[in-house]
This record gives C-alpha cells, structure tokens and sequence, in this order.
C-alpha cells in the first residue's frame, strides 16, 4: 500500500520554489554582468584555458613563463596552474576574447535561470498537489535540453578564446608549445540530460493517467 | 482532441433528486459517505467520468437506494 503521508510538506516545497527562483534570477543576471564586465576590461590581461604539448602533467606545474617573440612592450605571457589545468594570461586582449574567455559564465548563468524557471513551475505544481498536472513533463523535458545545450556549449567558449589569443600571440600550428583543439566532456552532460528526459517521460505517463482518472468520484 | 472528449456517454445522476426527497443537504451526505462535498458535487451536476464502487456503495448506503435509482441512461438520438 502506498504512503498516505507526504515526505516533503507543501509549505517546504513551496520554500524551495522561491529559492530556485531567486537562485536563477541571481544566475541570469551575474553571468552576463561578469561578461560584460571583462570586455570592459579589453586591454588588459586575459585568462584563458591551454594545455601545454609534450608535458606529461601539466598539473604538476606551477608558473611557467613563456618567451614570446614580438610581444608589445607591456604585454607578458605566463601559464599558470589554477588547480583544474593551466591558464594563459595575455595582455592586451580584445573585447571578444574577453567575452570568450568568460563565455562559460554567461552560458552557465542563463542555463541555470531558464533551468529554473523551468523547475520552479514544476516545485510550485507539486505543492499545489497537480504533479502531473498538464506542462510538467514539457518543462522537464526542456529542462534536459538546457542541460544538454549548455554543458555542451559553455566549456568551449573558452577554449575558443585560447585559439583566438594563440593566434593573436602567433603561437599556433607547428612549434606552438600549447595543443590545438577543442575538448568536449560531453558524457556526464549527455547522461544527466538522458535522465532528465527520463524523469519527463515519468511524467507524461503520470499526465496520462491524472486524464484517466480525471473527474473519477 | 484530449481523451475527455472521446469519451461521450448519455448516463445522468439523480442525485439531487433523491437528496430533496430525504430531506439531506449534499454536505450532509458528504459527512455520511466520506466524500469530499466538491466531489459529490461534481457527481450531481453530471461532471462525472467515472465513479468507484466504493463510492456508489457508501451513497447507497447512505440513501438507502439502488445504483439504478441514482443513474439512469438517456435515451440516444
């Protein structure tokens, strides 16, 4: 026999709704802000993510300087370990470089304010007793696509900012001393998607049968 | 079109009618059969899809009727 008690009380869920809310208001906005931020930095130094060639565990590093020929004076190269990689730092960057290296940023931000958006109508449907009301399996569903879009598209943005400031510092193709390439992480991104889409599909079922029993006395 | 509205069916509820010859409230009958008064409601006003045998035996029960004294089928076209 099913649980007759709830295992979250309304008023709780209904908490937690207006915190994702909040949550997602704060995220859609500090992620664009941080962007715009840096490209009103453009000129200064930018940081961007790089991979040193021919170096077993660039983890081991700690600051390795680099001799660039042809540098503007004033303008300095370093690679430096940030814990999760190496980072170069650049000066004299350009608006879009900056807008790339924190592009990460502004595709996290608006996928964590759309992703709850999304997931606040649905904690919202749940404390209102409509589980399975009509919509909520789109939103989950949606909220799947976000996941999916944004893990996949974010990291790259500044990995495509390291190309384009390896190409300004004329340090790319053969003899650059950084690989060339783009990287994707796209399993745990594609797995936590699949189980979005999962949990939507529970829905829907759920959808069908809240019709079924629509108007049951 | 939703499944609501393929299912079409000519069964009407009497229930008002057998509440006024008793002289019960729809409240009242909810507080004797155990259901809720929107429910019991949505029963009399012909906004029912489906009803529980639970349900039917506790207003039967409580009206001292016959399934057949509470709904009957109109003829069709």
């Amino acid at each position: 026999m099913s649980r007759r008690e709830a295992y979250v009380r309304p008023a709780t869920i209904r908490s937690l709704s207006w915190f994702v809310g909040l949550v997602g208001v704060v995220a859609a906005v500090a992620g664009p802000v941080y962007a715009v931020n840096g490209a009103t930095q453009a000129g200064a130094a930018v940081e961007v993510p790089v991979e040193l060639a021919g170096v077993g565990d660039s983890g081991a590093l700690d600051r390795v300087p680099l001799a660039v020929p042809d540098l503007p004076q004033g303008a300095a190269v370093a690679a430096q370990n940030q814990g999760d990689g190496l980072a170069l730092s650049a000066w004299d960057s350009t608006i879009a470089e900056q807008l790339l290296a924190r592009g990460d940023a502004v595709v996290l931000g608006l996928a964590v304010g759309v992703g709850a958006w999304l997931l606040r109508s649905v904690l919202t449907s749940v404390a209102a007793g409509r589980a399975f009301g009509t919509d909520n399996a789109r939103r989950l569903n949606g909220l799947a696509v976000v996941v999916v879009v944004a893990g996949g598209i974010g990291p790259l943005l500044p990995q495509i900012g390291s190309l384009v400031v390896l190409d300004r510092l004329d340090l790319v193709g053969a003899g650059s001393p950084f690989v060339m390439g783009l990287t994707f992480g796209f399993p745990p991104v594609l797995l936590t998607g699949l189980l979005l889409v999962v949990l939507a599909e529970a829905f829907r079922q759920g959808e069908r049968l809240s019709q079924d029993v629509e108007g049951l006395v | 079109m939703s499944p609501a509205d393929l299912e079409t069916h000519r069964v009407t509820c009497h229930l008002d009618r057998l509440l006024s010859d008793r002289g019960l409230t729809l409240t009242e009958l909810a507080e004797r059969v155990g259901v809720t008064v929107v429910n019991l409601s949505v029963l009399k006003n012909d906004r029912a899809r489906a009803v529980r045998f639970s349900t039917l035996t506790a207003i039967c029960d409580a009206l001292g009727c016959q399934p057949g004294d509470l709904f009957s089928v109109t003829p069709g076209p």
